[in-house]
Protein backbone atom coordinates (compact mmCIF):
# COMPACT_ATOMS: atom_id res chain seq x y z
CA UNK A 1 0.00 0.00 0.00
CA UNK A 2 1.11 3.36 -0.74
CA UNK A 3 -0.52 6.99 -0.23
CA UNK A 4 -0.51 9.85 -2.15
CA UNK A 5 -1.08 13.36 -1.05
CA UNK A 6 -3.17 14.82 -3.51
CA UNK A 7 -1.95 18.69 -4.21
CA UNK A 8 0.71 18.29 -0.98
CA UNK A 9 4.19 19.24 -0.87
CA UNK A 10 6.73 16.84 0.68
CA UNK A 11 7.10 18.61 3.58
CA UNK A 12 3.28 18.32 4.14
CA UNK A 13 3.74 14.78 3.41
CA UNK A 14 5.92 14.27 5.76
CA UNK A 15 3.96 16.47 7.77
CA UNK A 16 0.99 13.48 7.87
CA UNK A 17 3.61 10.83 8.26
CA UNK A 18 5.02 11.95 11.47
CA UNK A 19 1.69 13.04 12.86
CA UNK A 20 0.21 10.14 11.70
CA UNK A 21 2.81 7.42 12.37
CA UNK A 22 2.22 5.89 8.50
CA UNK A 23 4.28 2.70 8.12
CA UNK A 24 3.77 2.74 4.23
CA UNK A 25 5.36 5.50 1.82
CA UNK A 26 3.70 8.42 1.09
CA UNK A 27 4.30 10.57 -2.05
CA UNK A 28 3.34 14.04 -2.83
CA UNK A 29 1.44 14.95 -5.80
CA UNK A 30 1.83 18.61 -5.34
CA UNK A 31 0.06 19.28 -9.17
CA UNK A 32 -2.47 16.31 -8.68
CA UNK A 33 -1.83 15.15 -12.04
CA UNK A 34 -1.08 11.83 -11.45
CA UNK A 35 -4.03 11.71 -8.94
CA UNK A 36 -6.00 12.66 -11.55
CA UNK A 37 -5.22 10.17 -14.17
CA UNK A 38 -5.69 7.65 -11.91
CA UNK A 39 -9.20 9.25 -11.88
CA UNK A 40 -8.91 10.25 -8.61
CA UNK A 41 -11.80 13.26 -7.98
CA UNK A 42 -11.99 13.70 -4.35
CA UNK A 43 -10.55 12.12 -1.36
CA UNK A 44 -9.86 9.74 0.47
CA UNK A 45 -10.21 7.65 -2.72
CA UNK A 46 -8.37 3.85 -2.87
CA UNK A 47 -7.03 2.36 -5.78
CA UNK A 48 -6.65 -1.51 -5.83
CA UNK A 49 -4.20 -2.17 -9.34
CA UNK A 50 -2.75 -5.01 -10.18
CA UNK A 51 0.28 -4.77 -12.16
CA UNK A 52 0.72 -7.96 -14.98
CA UNK A 53 4.52 -9.27 -15.70
CA UNK A 54 4.18 -6.90 -18.81
CA UNK A 55 3.68 -3.73 -16.49
CA UNK A 56 0.38 -3.35 -17.15
CA UNK A 57 -1.94 -1.91 -14.72
CA UNK A 58 -5.26 -2.55 -14.22
CA UNK A 59 -7.81 -1.29 -12.06
CA UNK A 60 -9.73 -3.84 -9.54
CA UNK A 61 -10.55 -1.71 -6.88
CA UNK A 62 -12.02 1.89 -6.66
CA UNK A 63 -13.42 3.22 -3.71
CA UNK A 64 -14.34 7.20 -2.71
CA UNK A 65 -15.00 8.58 0.46
CA UNK A 66 -14.25 6.99 3.85
CA UNK A 67 -15.42 3.65 5.12
CA UNK A 68 -16.71 2.25 8.64
CA UNK A 69 -15.18 -1.14 9.18
CA UNK A 70 -11.48 -1.45 8.18
CA UNK A 71 -12.03 -5.88 8.05
CA UNK A 72 -14.68 -5.66 5.88
CA UNK A 73 -13.04 -2.49 3.70
CA UNK A 74 -10.15 -5.30 3.60
CA UNK A 75 -12.16 -8.02 2.94
CA UNK A 76 -13.86 -5.96 -0.14
CA UNK A 77 -10.46 -5.20 -1.54
CA UNK A 78 -9.16 -8.79 -1.03
CA UNK A 79 -12.64 -10.45 -2.80
CA UNK A 80 -11.97 -7.90 -5.84
CA UNK A 81 -8.44 -8.59 -6.25
CA UNK A 82 -10.01 -12.57 -6.69
CA UNK A 83 -7.62 -13.61 -3.81
CA UNK B 1 -6.74 -24.73 -6.61
CA UNK B 2 -5.32 -23.86 -10.30
CA UNK B 3 -7.04 -21.44 -10.78
CA UNK B 4 -6.01 -19.96 -7.50
CA UNK B 5 -2.59 -20.69 -8.85
CA UNK B 6 -2.86 -19.24 -12.09
CA UNK B 7 -4.06 -15.84 -10.10
CA UNK B 8 -1.28 -15.75 -7.87
CA UNK B 9 1.09 -15.97 -10.74
CA UNK B 10 -0.33 -13.56 -13.51
CA UNK B 11 -0.94 -11.42 -10.66
CA UNK B 12 3.03 -10.10 -10.31
CA UNK B 13 1.93 -6.75 -7.98
CA UNK B 14 -0.81 -6.14 -6.12
CA UNK B 15 -1.15 -2.48 -4.76
CA UNK B 16 -3.62 -0.73 -3.08
CA UNK B 17 -3.16 3.23 -3.58
CA UNK B 18 -4.66 5.44 -0.90
CA UNK B 19 -5.22 8.93 -2.38
CA UNK B 20 -5.14 11.84 0.31
CA UNK B 21 -5.73 15.31 0.16
CA UNK B 22 -4.10 18.22 1.65
CA UNK B 23 -2.41 16.89 4.53
CA UNK B 24 -6.14 17.06 5.11
CA UNK B 25 -8.20 14.78 5.47
CA UNK B 26 -6.62 12.67 7.21
CA UNK B 27 -8.24 9.43 7.20
CA UNK B 28 -10.74 11.03 5.44
CA UNK B 29 -13.53 13.97 5.93
CA UNK B 30 -16.48 12.18 7.02
CA UNK B 31 -17.69 10.20 3.93
CA UNK B 32 -20.21 12.32 2.27
CA UNK B 33 -18.44 15.68 3.13
CA UNK B 34 -17.49 16.59 -0.16
CA UNK B 35 -21.27 16.09 -1.38
CA UNK B 36 -21.98 19.69 0.39
CA UNK B 37 -19.16 21.01 -1.18
CA UNK B 38 -20.28 24.40 -3.18
CA UNK B 39 -18.44 24.01 -6.68
CA UNK B 40 -17.31 28.30 -7.19
CA UNK B 41 -15.60 27.80 -10.26
CA UNK B 42 -12.19 29.38 -11.26
CA UNK B 43 -12.31 32.59 -9.49
CA UNK B 44 -10.08 36.28 -10.03
CA UNK B 45 -7.02 34.97 -7.47
CA UNK B 46 -7.00 38.28 -5.46
CA UNK B 47 -9.52 41.21 -5.83
CA UNK B 48 -8.68 43.41 -2.64
CA UNK B 49 -6.26 46.71 -2.10
CA UNK B 50 -3.86 45.97 0.47
CA UNK B 51 -4.12 48.03 3.45
CA UNK B 52 -1.67 46.43 5.51
CA UNK B 53 2.23 45.27 5.37
CA UNK B 54 4.77 43.69 7.13
CA UNK B 55 5.91 45.60 10.12
CA UNK B 56 2.37 47.43 11.06
CA UNK B 57 0.62 46.72 14.51
CA UNK B 58 -1.98 44.04 13.56
CA UNK B 59 -5.34 46.47 14.29
CA UNK B 60 -7.42 44.48 17.53
CA UNK B 61 -10.16 42.93 17.21
CA UNK B 62 -13.06 41.23 18.65
CA UNK B 63 -15.42 38.65 17.03
CA UNK B 64 -17.64 35.52 18.51
CA UNK B 65 -16.15 32.08 17.98
CA UNK B 66 -18.22 28.83 17.30
CA UNK B 67 -17.32 27.49 20.81
CA UNK B 68 -19.41 30.17 22.44
CA UNK B 69 -17.73 33.76 23.89
CA UNK B 70 -15.40 36.40 22.42
CA UNK B 71 -11.76 36.21 20.68
CA UNK B 72 -9.98 39.55 21.11
CA UNK B 73 -6.62 39.59 19.03
CA UNK B 74 -5.03 41.27 22.12
CA UNK B 75 -5.66 38.40 24.48
CA UNK B 76 -2.68 36.52 22.95
CA UNK B 77 -0.30 39.86 23.02
CA UNK B 78 3.15 38.98 25.20
CA UNK B 79 1.33 35.74 25.70
CA UNK B 80 1.30 34.03 21.91
CA UNK B 81 2.37 34.65 18.69
CA UNK B 82 -0.74 34.30 15.83
CA UNK B 83 -1.79 33.18 12.33
CA UNK B 84 -4.77 34.52 10.86
CA UNK B 85 -6.43 32.36 8.69
CA UNK B 86 -8.91 33.97 6.39
CA UNK B 87 -10.69 31.67 4.12
CA UNK B 88 -13.14 32.98 1.70
CA UNK B 89 -16.53 31.07 2.88
CA UNK B 90 -17.70 28.17 4.39
CA UNK B 91 -18.63 24.91 1.91
CA UNK B 92 -16.33 25.89 -0.46
CA UNK B 93 -13.65 23.81 -1.91
CA UNK B 94 -10.14 24.84 -1.46
CA UNK B 95 -11.70 25.87 2.25
CA UNK B 96 -12.88 22.81 3.26
CA UNK B 97 -9.22 21.06 3.13
CA UNK B 98 -7.01 24.03 4.26
CA UNK B 99 -8.34 24.19 8.04
CA UNK B 100 -8.38 19.97 8.33
CA UNK B 101 -4.70 20.50 7.09
CA UNK B 102 -4.06 22.47 9.99
CA UNK B 103 -5.41 19.87 12.83
CA UNK B 104 -2.95 17.65 11.21
CA UNK B 105 -0.40 20.15 11.42
CA UNK B 106 -1.28 21.59 15.29
CA UNK B 107 2.03 20.14 16.14
CA UNK B 108 3.53 23.27 14.18
CA UNK B 109 2.06 25.97 15.79
CA UNK B 110 2.70 24.53 19.36
CA UNK B 111 6.69 24.23 18.42
CA UNK B 112 6.52 27.61 17.49
CA UNK B 113 4.35 29.11 20.44
CA UNK B 114 1.86 30.10 18.16
CA UNK B 115 -2.27 30.09 18.22
CA UNK B 116 -3.87 30.06 15.06
CA UNK B 117 -7.20 31.92 14.49
CA UNK B 118 -9.57 31.12 11.72
CA UNK B 119 -11.62 33.70 10.44
CA UNK B 120 -14.37 33.74 7.62
CA UNK B 121 -17.45 36.42 6.59
CA UNK B 122 -19.90 33.45 7.40
CA UNK B 123 -22.40 33.32 10.43
CA UNK B 124 -21.68 31.37 13.60
CA UNK B 125 -24.65 28.53 12.49
CA UNK B 126 -23.50 28.02 8.94
CA UNK B 127 -19.79 28.14 10.28
CA UNK B 128 -20.52 25.20 13.66
CA UNK B 129 -22.41 23.14 10.43
CA UNK B 130 -19.51 23.35 8.41
CA UNK B 131 -16.39 22.81 10.85
CA UNK B 132 -18.28 20.16 12.38
CA UNK B 133 -18.44 17.95 9.10
CA UNK B 134 -14.72 18.62 8.03
CA UNK B 135 -13.86 16.63 10.99
CA UNK B 136 -14.43 13.14 11.56
CA UNK B 137 -16.63 11.56 14.85
CA UNK B 138 -15.37 12.56 18.04
CA UNK B 139 -12.69 15.19 16.79
CA UNK B 140 -12.46 19.07 16.09
CA UNK B 141 -10.48 21.66 14.97
CA UNK B 142 -7.89 22.44 17.70
CA UNK B 143 -8.18 26.68 16.81
CA UNK B 144 -10.84 29.47 17.39
CA UNK B 145 -13.23 29.84 14.43
CA UNK B 146 -14.56 33.22 14.66
CA UNK B 147 -17.37 35.12 12.65
CA UNK B 148 -16.59 37.69 10.56
CA UNK B 149 -20.44 38.13 9.70
CA UNK B 150 -21.72 41.57 11.47
CA UNK B 151 -20.92 44.35 10.56
CA UNK B 152 -20.12 42.13 7.35
CA UNK B 153 -16.08 41.48 6.81
CA UNK B 154 -16.00 44.29 9.10
CA UNK B 155 -11.95 42.82 9.96
CA UNK B 156 -11.64 41.55 6.42
CA UNK B 157 -12.23 44.66 5.59
CA UNK B 158 -9.75 46.20 7.70
CA UNK B 159 -7.16 43.85 7.26
CA UNK B 160 -7.64 44.48 3.28
CA UNK B 161 -8.50 41.11 2.56
CA UNK B 162 -12.18 41.58 1.82
CA UNK B 163 -13.31 41.21 -2.15
CA UNK B 164 -15.72 42.87 -3.38
CA UNK B 165 -18.01 39.91 -3.92
CA UNK B 166 -18.29 40.21 0.15
CA UNK B 167 -16.11 36.83 0.92
CA UNK B 168 -12.85 37.42 2.20
CA UNK B 169 -9.57 36.59 0.29
CA UNK B 170 -7.39 33.40 1.35
CA UNK B 171 -5.04 35.38 3.73
CA UNK B 172 -2.98 34.73 6.26
CA UNK B 173 -1.20 37.08 8.50
CA UNK B 174 1.48 36.34 11.47
CA UNK B 175 1.62 38.54 14.25
CA UNK B 176 4.66 38.07 16.84
CA UNK B 177 3.81 38.22 20.58
CA UNK B 178 4.42 42.27 20.58
CA UNK B 179 1.43 42.07 18.01
CA UNK B 180 3.99 43.04 14.93
CA UNK B 181 2.47 41.42 11.45
CA UNK B 182 5.71 39.70 9.94
CA UNK B 183 4.50 38.07 7.42
CA UNK B 184 1.72 38.65 5.04
CA UNK B 185 0.33 36.42 2.20
CA UNK B 186 -2.74 37.03 0.47
CA UNK B 187 -2.90 33.66 -1.80
CA UNK B 188 -4.39 33.46 -5.04
CA UNK B 189 -8.27 32.18 -4.23
CA UNK B 190 -8.13 28.97 -6.25
CA UNK B 191 -4.95 27.59 -4.53
CA UNK B 192 -4.52 26.51 -1.11
CA UNK B 193 -1.44 28.03 1.18
CA UNK B 194 1.58 25.32 1.39
CA UNK B 195 2.24 24.06 4.92
CA UNK B 196 5.53 24.74 3.77
CA UNK B 197 5.45 28.61 3.95
CA UNK B 198 3.89 29.06 6.95
CA UNK B 199 6.36 27.14 9.01
CA UNK B 200 9.19 29.22 7.71
CA UNK B 201 6.98 32.36 8.60
CA UNK B 202 6.67 30.50 12.20
CA UNK B 203 10.78 29.75 12.30
CA UNK B 204 11.37 33.58 11.66
CA UNK B 205 8.91 35.10 14.34
CA UNK B 206 9.77 32.50 16.84
CA UNK B 207 13.57 32.81 16.34
CA UNK B 208 13.60 28.67 16.51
Amino acid sequence: MIGIGVGNSQYEVDTYRKRYDVPFPLFPDESTDFSLQLGAKGTPTFIGLRVNKKGVQEHFFFWEGSFEDNQQFLNKIVESAGL
Amino acid sequence: MKGHTRNLRDVWWIGVLLIMGSVAAAYGQPSGFTEYIYPVGKLKPTDSVAKLKVGDVAPNFTLPAVEGGKVSLRQYRGKKNVVISFVPAAWTPICSGQWPGYNVSKGLFDEHDAILLGITVDNIPTLFAWTKQMCNPGEKLWFPVLSDFYPHGAVASRYGVLRSSGESERALFVINKKGVITYIDVHDINKRPPLDAIAKALKEVSGQ
